[in-house]
């Protein structure tokens, strides 16, 4: 307990964020409140404004400032083209390999049967929409290679048949600078069997 | 329970993501029965594969509390075709509500240990059915819930192929003289009770019996993957 009740609070709601416990978050406030006054103020007026603003887009189901989002609205980027990501941070992780330039579609989340998160709860009903409304020539699946990301997968790739559209599912292998010796056999079968023609 | 446990065969029933990088797993192992082990960073390992369910596992934790902490991991892994991952679901939470917590239940790790790799080899033609009756009877038994279906409970009288009977938790089975719809011909509880589930009757007699046992021993919890896999198979 400090001498300040407000720091005592300041202190307790910093401890919500992941991987930082109480030490980690008083030495955050204090840093805040001794050292960068600035810094805290950016700090309470973006939580404030994010917090207002940020929603999810009605297409992709991103976080997005507006009904729309950037990526959505962006008509550089191919229409036909549909990425399916679990998760918002999926999407900025592809964002960052600036690989990709067509549009995306986040679950939220992936079907887990024990955890009973099914079909209504990924915006399934708003993927077929799309589906039907848009002329959309591939889809990219890109959940996580898991079990449970395999069959959210499947289910779409399902879906998408129905709509005679083309799926493709993101390689799965041995990862750059990785040495097979310390691959897994998984995977290492996996990257077998999916090889390609050297050119 | 020991402290420190090392090559205990073990099965991923279910897994939890915890913190960032972290995973809670709920096991079935051969010689503790369910338990759970935190796995540290998990999602970052190079072996993350391994942490998958249907996966042979070779596992060491130590700790003394009900949480125990992963010291180590080798992985036979299974092919279990996709569509058939409903099955293993729906078996693992059979297993996740009703095994009671480090038990030793050998046998039954043996039997699901063969269920899965009867569904790593299913032919797609194969009725998959008879292979989960017969599982969902293993599981019952091993645990002491399977009812005797060669006898009537009150009046311990044989059970006759050609009479009926209806089934109740509390008074066991009980003949009926009208062959009522909810009712159960005493050929096919026989059939049952010898796991001759050779035709679609009694393969159905099964299911309906098996399901009122299993959700009598839920106590009113509903099985998440059974209801997903409803809906699944309704939609899209």
């Amino acid at each position: 307990m400090s001498s300040s009740a407000a720091l005592d609070n300041l202190i307790d709601a910093l401890c919500c964020l992941p991987g930082i416990g109480r030490k980690s978050a008083q030495r955050m406030a204090l840093y805040l409140i001794d050292k960068n006054r600035q810094g805290a103020q950016a700090i309470a007026q973006n939580i404030s404004a994010a917090l207002d603003k940020v929603g999810h887009c009605e297409r992709c189901r991103n976080f997005s400032d507006a009904a729309h989002c950037q990526i959505c609205e962006n008509a550089k980027r191919q229409d036909g083209l549909l990425c399916v990501v679990e998760t918002p941070a999926d999407v900025m992780a592809i964002e960052a390999s600036g690989s990709f330039q067509g549009k995306y579609f986040v679950l939220l989340g992936k079907l887990s049967p024990i955890d009973g998160i099914g079909p209504d709860d990924l915006g399934f009903d708003l993927l077929q929409q799309r589906l039907e409304s848009e002329q959309i020539d591939e889809i990219i699946l890109a959940t996580n290679p898991t079990v449970e990301g395999d069959i959210t997968a499947q289910y779409i790739a399902d879906l998408a048949a129905r709509y005679q559209i083309k799926t493709s599912r993101i390689a799965h292998g041995v990862p750059l600078g990785g040495e097979l010796e310390y691959v897994d056999s998984g995977t290492l079968a996996r990257a077998l069997n999916a090889r390609q023609l050297f050119s | 329970m020991q402290n420190r446990v090392n090559d205990q065969p073990a099965f991923i029933l279910h897994r939890r993501d915890f913190q960032e990088s972290s995973l809670i797993l709920e096991l079935f192992t051969i010689d503790f029965g369910r338990i759970s082990v935190l796995v540290k960073g998990a999602r970052k390992r190079r072996d993350a594969a391994y942490f998958q369910t249907g996966h042979r596992l070779q596992l060491g934790w130590g700790g003394r509390s009900a949480l125990k902490i992963l010291t180590q991991i080798d992985c036979r892994p299974l092919q279990i075709p996709l569509k058939l991952y409903s099955c293993v679901f729906y078996v693992n939470e059979l297993l996740l509500y009703l095994l009671p917590r480090e038990q030793e239940q050998r046998d039954l790790f043996h039997r699901y240990q063969h269920l899965l790799l009867e569904l790593a080899q299913h032919q797609a033609d194969d009725s998959l059915e008879a292979v989960l009756r017969s599982f969902e009877m293993d599981l019952l038994q091993q645990l002491g819930l399977m009812p005797d279906l060669t006898m009537e409970h009150y009046s311990e009288q044989s059970v006759q192929a050609v009479l009926h009977y209806t089934f109740d938790m509390l008074t066991g089975l009980r003949r009926c003289e009208d062959g009522s719809e909810a009712g159960f011909g005493g050929g096919e509880l026989l059939s049952i009770q010898q796991r001759r589930f050779d035709t679609t009757a009694v393969l159905k007699a099964a299911k309906r019996l098996m399901r009122k046992i299993i959700d009598y021993n839920l106590q009113g919890r509903t099985l998440q993957s059974r209801k997903l896999f409803q809906q699944l198979n309704k939609k899209p």
